[in-house]
Formats: C-alpha cells, sequence, structure tokens
C-alpha cells in the first residue's frame, strides 16, 4: 500500500486525496505537477492490447479526417424547452437569476423592469416574449436550478434576459447555417439569422443587428 | 524552436517539427525482406505505402519495444532526387514535445563517423536532450534503398 500511495501521490495528498501535499498551495491543482505528468506519460509505457495493431493499421490507411473549421463563436442558451445563439462577442455576462424590480407605467409584455446584475441596474427584457415563444415545453424543460441571467450589450447597450439553461460557447462553421424553417413564430423568423444542428438538434442564432433594436423598441413602444 | 521528443535507450533525443506531418501510433508494419535492420517495414499510410525507419535501431542497435507510447512519426523527407517523400520514423515514448530556444543549444563535442545526424544539446531540469539533423538522418545507400529514383522511360 505505501508503494501505492507514493506511487499515486495525487489520490493520498494531492487534490484527489487529503489534500496536503506541500506543493499544492503553488501549483493550484496536481495537473499542473511534474510528478503527475510523469505518472501520465508512464501510463502510455505499458504493452499493447491484442488486435491493436491491426485495427490501428486500419485506421491510418483511411484519409485523415479535417473537421471544418468553426471561425463563428457563438454563446448556445436555452429558452422556452428551444435552444437560442448569440455571437459571443455581444455576451458578456452570465449570472445567478435575480427578481426584477417593475417600474410603474413603464414596463410591458417584453420590457419587464430593471434587475441587479453584480451590483449594476440592468434593464430586464424577456427575449421569450421577443421571440413570441410559448411556455408549452416548460414542463420537460431542465430543473430550474439552471436558470441564469444573461447579460448581452453592444455599443454600450446592455439588456439582461433570463435563460432557462446556458449551454456555453460553441464555434460553428458560417457556411453551417441553415434557413430558418417557417414553422417558427414571425417574430422568432425575423430575429433569427440562421439555424445551426449542436450535437443533432437545431439551434437559432439570433440576428444581432435585428435583436437589439428591437430589444431598444420594446422599452418604449 | 519546438522539438518532439522521443527516447532511444536511456537517452532521450529531439526532432524539429518542421517536417512532422503526423504522430501515429504503432501499426502492424510489412517487413521487407532483405532490407537493412534499420527499416521496420512498411505500412498504408492514409493511401500511401511508406517506409518506415526504426530509430531506435539507427541510434542503439535494438528494435523499438511495442508499447502504446511507441509511435511513427511521419515527415516529409527530402530524397536524393530532390523530391519530398513521405517517411515514417519510428521511436520510443514519443509523448511530448518541448519549446528550447535557438541561443541554448550546445554544438557536439564529439564527431562521430557515420552518425552525422547527432546534432546540439540542450539541458533542461530532466537531464540532456540530443538534437538529431533530420535532413543526415538517412545515409545516401539508405534513403537509395527506400526512395529508389524513378525510372523515366525515354
Amino acid at each position: 500500500m505505501t508503494t501505492n500511495t507514493e506511487k499515486y501521490c495525487w489520490k493520498a495528498k494531492g487534490i484527489y486525496g487529503d489534500g496536503s501535499c506541500p506543493e499544492l498551495p503553488r501549483l493550484i491543482h496536481c495537473r499542473r505537477c511534474p510528478v503527475f505528468a510523469a505518472a501520465g506519460r508512464q501510463h502510455l509505457d505499458r504493452n499493447l492490447p491484442p488486435a491493436y495493431l491491426g485495427e490501428r493499421a486500419a485506421v491510418m490507411a483511411l484519409p485523415k479526417e479535417t473537421g471544418r473549421l468553426g471561425t463563428l463563436s457563438v454563446m448556445v442558451f436555452r429558452l422556452c424547452g428551444e435552444k437560442f445563439a448569440v455571437k459571443t462577442i455581444y455576451f458578456q455576462e452570465a449570472a445567478e437569476p435575480s427578481p426584477v424590480h417593475t417600474l410603474p407605467l413603464k414596463v410591458n409584455r417584453i420590457f419587464r423592469g430593471i434587475a441587479n446584475i453584480n451590483g449594476e441596474l440592468l434593464l430586464c427584457l424577456s427575449v421569450a416574449d421577443l421571440l413570441d415563444l410559448t411556455f408549452e415545453a416548460q414542463e420537460s424543460g431542465p430543473a430550474p436550478a439552471y436558470e441564469r441571467m444573461l447579460v448581452v450589450g453592444q455599443e454600450g447597450q446592455r439588456f439582461a434576459f433570463p435563460v432557462e439553461q446556458i449551454l456555453g460557447v460553441h464555434r460553428i462553421a458560417p457556411e453551417d447555417l441553415g434557413e430558418v424553417p417557417a414553422t417558427l413564430s414571425r417574430s422568432a423568423r425575423a430575429l433569427t439569422r440562421g439555424i445551426f444542428l449542436l450535437d443533432g438538434s437545431p439551434v437559432g442564432l439570433l440576428d444581432e443587428e435585428r435583436l437589439f433594436p428591437a430589444m431598444t423598441r420594446s422599452l418604449n413602444p | 524552436m519546438l522539438l518532439l521528443q522521443f527516447q532511444a535507450g536511456p537517452d532521450r533525443y529531439g526532432l524539429d517539427i518542421g517536417q512532422v506531418i503526423e504522430v501515429s501510433s504503432l501499426v502492424s508494419l510489412r517487413a521487407v525482406p532483405h532490407a537493412p535492420p534499420q527499416v521496420a517495414g512498411t505500412f498504408n499510410y492514409r493511401g500511401t505505402l511508406t517506409p518506415v525507419v526504426d530509430l531506435t535501431v539507427l541510434l542503439t542497435g535494438s528494435p523499438s519495444r511495442p508499447r502504446m507510447s511507441t509511435r511513427i512519426i511521419l515527415v516529409n523527407y527530402q530524397g536524393e532526387d530532390g523530391r519530398f517523400h513521405i517517411l515514417g520514423l519510428l521511436a520510443e515514448a514519443v509523448t511530448e514535445m518541448i519549446e528550447c530556444k535557438k541561443e541554448n543549444l550546445q554544438q557536439p563535442v564529439v564527431g562521430v563517423d557515420g552518425a552525422a545526424y547527432l546534432g546540439d544539446t540542450i539541458f533542461d531540469e530532466r537531464g540532456s536532450l540530443q538534437v538529431l539533423d533530420m535532413e543526415r538522418l538517412l545515409t545516401r545507400d539508405l534513403l537509395f534503398t527506400l526512395f529508389p529514383p524513378e525510372v523515366t522511360n525515354g
């Protein structure tokens, strides 16, 4: 056991153990430690599994697969069970859900009020209503624990809107953008630039050139 | 410069990545009868019949051991005719790349006849690493064996 503890020090005193390693405060994580890296490389010095050579020979005989270059970075989120995305350059912040304070005589179906996002008061809108999405899919949607406030901005304008879940930044190839299907609501179609597939499910990329003016318009309907 | 590190016996060596196309895992090789011992065999690399030279044989005399970390480094190699061919270099412990500064390289102190490919050495926290000169790696005879000049008709 002693040899194993010495050998797998990351499990004993490292990040996967009790964290008592004196190097840990400096390195923060075992994966930055040369001992861990050396052990990882040694792991490759093992004998070949049977049939490995033949399998690899078949793989290397095939033409090299080159993935398409994803040049467009988008932030994907879920809204009313549907997936949408904005270009990452317009995404500014993801915050914990916070209560929205209404402004008397000012709020409407889309403009919901102001919200405190990390100490900053931001105009809060409902993009779901802006896109005329229905909440039918809500029941089968993910647990509300994933709810976030998404902050988008352009030229000093900043808006916050609640989303059901943030699915992270993905890169897509511009040529992968497809036509917006006619089944989408009229408002959603007008604000969507195109559709792309992410893990087999469609994602609508919102058109920032129309989204921000639509958001601004909703403040003074 | 960026070096692809490998091991032959107890020593570490490096190849400039400039000519490297890809690093392949070990594959089953077809033996070349009567070929010099450094020639490990040939294989189908993405549709091209590619010869593989065992760097461990070249450097230590004994063949590379079959391990997960023993890999084939595919390089563009200039033949005697001036054209570039794809060549596989079989080596052990091909798991890492090393960044090194040219001014830290030390010239060889022992010149060995018949091993003109042995180049400069660098020292780092794990010891020393010798850079191999890709252009002089194969002797003319071996090059001629691997990539015979094309016979042109007329």
